[in-house]
């Protein structure tokens, strides 16, 4: 795969002291943003700006080798579903990913495998506005894109908004290793911010900012709504960026979605925070 | 045909489950594979725990009753006082319909308190099959259970449990158990791991672990995850929408 100069520190498993880990994000305003109006339940939070503190994430999503490094330590269940589509190519057999694998992203997991994954990892997930700061960078930015304001369709490994969705025109039918997309990566050099797999974040996804916690929320101009965070349990969960099923050209926003939380869905991923 | 288990609710009794053996598990990843399990006899509710029994518990000052709690459940309870609370275990449902939002923790010491105990990922699965070698307690092949029938994209707007005793007599377990399969994950009294070889006699699990056994899936959940013998791992601490229990005698 082609990597930006200095190479990706990939997600480091626990105890292996994750050589190369990126620096720590620093402190932004983050703007929120609007929702798509083709998803169909709840996310209707008016855009708001919020400050995230400073805080660390996996450069690449989780890989399936890393996922099995866990498994194998744990005895967790691995990623297995029995419907139909996912004989081929997607089931793990046992602890063991679809061969040449190995440095996709893990898909077919639930937000609970996710929580547990980041948790053994000594991480945990990103909160949603954590997640969109290091994806589209702060607020002055203005990206629409991790890579900018313009779509570019070989900056990502995206489908198609049509049936059968899937697309191979970025090079890639469905999962791509991580780090494929290094022209996408976002401000602070995270990759497959958009595209690949989506990502669960750690909130729940609410349709109130009542129902948001934040340790701050006086506004000003160095300070504001700080460590927000939607607090489960909740119907669904807040996921972000897309997927290889997926295609955010038409509306950049669309890439906010919900998914329920017990589901393990051939697009599902994450990456960890700390 | 429905039928209306009103009695039940009003007063919950157990069901009577015979000794025996039968093979628990299925070869069908990534569920352990079969062994054969001797159970003694023991009762098992016939409903999950309702909203309105659960409330009646908390009401009775249940998270100041030590005598409730295991010692890892004391710990927990004197960091969260009221659980999730009566709002969000309700989740927007009338009282016949069963509690959502408990941890591990609170399962356990309400059955206690009634002086029961969780059944063991064994004793679930017997009862739920009836100890026959089927995917769903009514035998084999796909009803219109409580389970996610959204299609593919589909979505929820709330929580869609069933009333507790409220189910199809056709959906019902051979001995009469409701909502064995879907509705809600049930917490069993297990830690999650691998199963120990060959033949057992009333196994109760790892000895430690991070995960306890979830069991029956959801409504939330595909067909396919409310099988008899599907295990889920879930961190005690965690309360969900989609989890509940039963108790066992």
């Amino acid at each position: 795969m082609g990597l930006p100069p200095g190479g990706v520190a990939s997600e480091g498993a626990a105890g292996q002291g994750a050589p190369g880990a990126p620096p720590p994000i620093a402190p932004r305003a983050l703007q929120a943003r609007a929702t798509a109006k083709w998803v169909s339940t709840g996310q209707r939070l008016t855009p708001r700006a919020v400050w995230v503190k400073p805080f660390r994430i996996d450069r690449t999503e989780v890989t399936r080798s890393a996922y099995k490094r866990f498994l194998d330590a744990t005895g967790y269940r691995p990623p297995h579903v029995e419907e139909d589509w996912a004989q081929e190519g997607y089931n793990w057999s046992g602890n063991d990913f679809p061969d040449g694998t190995g440095e996709h992203p893990v898909i077919l997991v639930s937000w609970y495998d996710a929580t547990e994954y980041c948790a053994w990892a000594g991480k945990r997930l990103p909160t949603e506005s954590e997640w969109q700061l290091a994806a589209l960078g702060e607020q002055s930015a203005e990206r629409s894109y991790p890579w900018g304001k313009d779509y570019d369709a070989m900056a990502l490994n995206h489908g198609k908004m049509d049936e059968p969705n899937f697309d191979d025109s970025d090079g890639y039918l469905t999962t791509s290793p991580v780090g494929s997309f290094p022209q996408g990566a976002s401000p602070y050099g995270l990759l497959d911010a958009f595209g690949n797999a989506w990502e669960f974040t750690s909130d729940a996804r609410v349709d109130s900012w009542e129902l948001v916690e934040s340790t701050e929320k006086s506004q000003g101009e160095t300070q504001g709504w700080t460590d927000v965070h939607a607090p489960g349990p909740s119907l669904y969960v807040a996921v972000r960026g897309g997927s290889y099923f997926f295609d955010a050209a038409a509306h950049p926003a669309g890439e906010q979605n919900q998914f329920l939380p017990e589901l393990r869905r051939k697009t599902s991923g994450f990456r960890c925070a700390d | 045909m429905w039928l209306l288990l009103t009695t039940l609710a009003l007063a919950p009794a157990p069901v009577e489950i015979p000794a025996g053996t039968y093979t628990q598990g299925a070869q069908i990843q990534p569920d352990a594979p079969p062994r054969q399990v001797s159970l003694a006899a023991f009762r098992i509710d016939a409903t999950e725990v309702s909203i309105a029994d659960f409330e009646a518990w908390v009401a009775s000052g249940a998270y100041s009753e030590r005598a409730h709690w295991s010692s890892a459940g004391w710990d927990w309870a004197k960091q969260n006082p009221q659980g999730l609370g009566v709002v969000d275990r309700a989740a927007g449902r009338t009282p016949d319909h069963p509690v959502v939002g408990v941890s591990w923790f609170e399962a356990e010491a309400y059955c206690v308190a009634k002086g029961g105990r969780l059944p063991t990922e064994a004793e679930w699965e017997r009862a739920a099959c009836g100890g026959k070698a089927q995917d769903y307690p009514w035998g084999v092949g796909e009803k219109a259970a409580v389970w996610y029938d959204g299609g593919k994209f589909g979505h929820l707007s709330q929580v869609k449990t069933s009333p507790v005793s409220l189910a199809p007599d056709d959906q019902l377990s051979p001995e009469g158990l409701a909502h064995m399969a879907g509705n809600l994950w049930e917490w069993t009294a297990d830690w999650y791991g691998p199963w120990e070889e060959g033949a057992v006699s009333d196994p109760a699990g790892p000895e430690s672990g991070t995960w306890r056994v979830l069991r029956g899936g959801s409504y939330m959940n595909l067909p396919s995850y409310c099988r008899c013998q599907r295990r889920e791992p879930r961190r005690p601490e965690q309360a969900s929408f989609t989890a509940g229990f039963r108790c066992a005698y």
